[in-house]
């Protein structure tokens, strides 16, 4: 018999931080995104409308688009998740504490380096879980819980290996171009074959680095353009 | 940092010297609160006077909805670091006037009402300066209300016109 499939809705004014969400339902939970709201009012309306099992909601929602510059109109988070646990009980309800701060931190963020951590009254843990555990733990009806992201070690460390090949990438082009450019001159010209083959060894380590990055166990990197709804 | 210090930055007591921030600071007691606890609700007896050291705490006010249904809360505000909660712990008739909710992993200093009244009424320069701190905290509060109420009733006007 065919599991059924999680159906989720999503409320957070940024896409990168929907489009991260998104990724990590898709790799970790049988789950599928039925709607996506960008602020506190549109997520109750579609709570009502499409009654989710799960709404993952992000603390800094606005109430309405337009407000953005008032720190005030800001606070939807909380209150469209409160709203949607007392009204519809059967939806469990996860409140995000820092996702936009998550989803900006690092564009070559990839889902697997991102667990959730959560805690409620009820259902504290010291342990990252992912998504999947959450909503296996929220089997009681009217469950708010508030959760963060945290980036798991691994990910830490594949993010550090791949900022230093990118830098060691550009130190290393420019040894070269600097070295060649050095290189004709009769006085300097040692110290040009000295400059460019460090600038090839760093070229080379680094690109050693990016790729190592990328074929880490369960990276996925993503570019700028794919964060883009 | 010491408490003293952590204190002294905050909006309530920017005007107390050191030997005054000194006095409040031997009150202030350590605590910690997990997201997702409310720390205290509107209507209760207001015992502490709380300042935000690491952490966010919304603070929540219930509005019966029509028909006389189940209330709804509104978060009216979200405290962070050098925030202060709880003034009405000084300010008579002493009853919170909103619910504070921990949003994130939260540590606070908490002074207690009651002895930071007596503090007040004993040495009137205190009592002066931190008054003249809390007057500074309530005007800010009241513009960022005021600044949100003008503009989500302007907001509908302009898409009208639009």
């Amino acid at each position: 018999m065919r599991q059924q499939m999680t159906r989720i809705m999503l409320a957070s004014e940024y896409p990168e931080a929907r489009h991260l969400l998104t990724e990590m339902i898709g790799d970790s939970v049988n789950g599928v995104i039925v709607g996506q709201a960008e602020n506190a009012v549109r997520a109750l309306t579609l709570a009502r409308q499409l009654r989710p099992d799960v709404a993952i909601i992000d603390s800094d929602l606005p109430h309405v688009l337009g407000v953005d510059a008032i720190p005030l109109s800001r606070m939807g988070g909380l209150d469209a998740a409160q709203a949607i646990s007392e009204e519809i009980p059967q939806i469990r309800v996860i409140l995000m504490g820092n996702m936009r701060a998550t989803a900006w931190s690092d564009r070559s963020l990839s889902p697997s380096d991102v667990a959730v951590l959560f805690s409620a009254q009820e259902m504290a843990t010291g342990s990252p879980l992912v998504l999947q555990d959450i909503f296996q733990e929220m089997a009681r009806p009217g469950t708010l819980v508030l959760a963060d992201f945290e980036t798991s070690t691994d990910g830490a460390v594949r993010r550090k290996v791949a900022a230093a090949g990118d830098k060691a990438i550009i130190v290393g082009g420019l040894g070269i171009l600097g070295g060649l450019l050095v290189m004709p001159s009769m006085s300097l010209g040692v110290y040009g074959v000295v400059l460019a083959s460090v600038g090839g060894a760093l070229l080379l380590l680094g690109m050693i680095g990016s790729v190592a990055a990328l074929k880490w166990p369960g990276a996925s990197r993503r570019t700028a353009r794919s964060t883009r709804d | 940092m010491s408490k003293k210090r952590f204190l002294g930055e905050c909006q309530l007591f920017s005007s107390l010297n050191d030997a005054q921030l000194e006095t409040v600071a031997r009150l202030a007691e350590d605590k910690a609160y997990e997201r997702g606890t409310t720390i205290f609700r509107e209507g209760e007896a207001a015992e502490d006077l709380m300042f935000v050291m690491e952490g966010k705490v919304a603070l929540q006010m219930a509005l019966l909805m029509p028909q006389g249904q189940t209330s709804r809360k509104i978060t009216v505000d979200v405290v962070s670091q050098h925030g202060v909660l709880g003034w009405s712990a000084i300010v008579e008739p002493h009853i919170y006037t909103l619910t504070g909710v921990v949003l994130q992993e939260t540590k606070m200093l908490s002074i207690g009402g009651s002895k930071l009244r007596q503090l007040l009424q004993h040495d009137r320069a205190l009592g002066y300066g931190v008054l003249t701190g809390l007057v500074k905290v309530l005007a800010s509060r009241l513009e960022d209300t005021r600044r949100a109420l003008v503009t989500e009733r302007l907001l509908p006007l302009m898409q009208a016109e639009a």
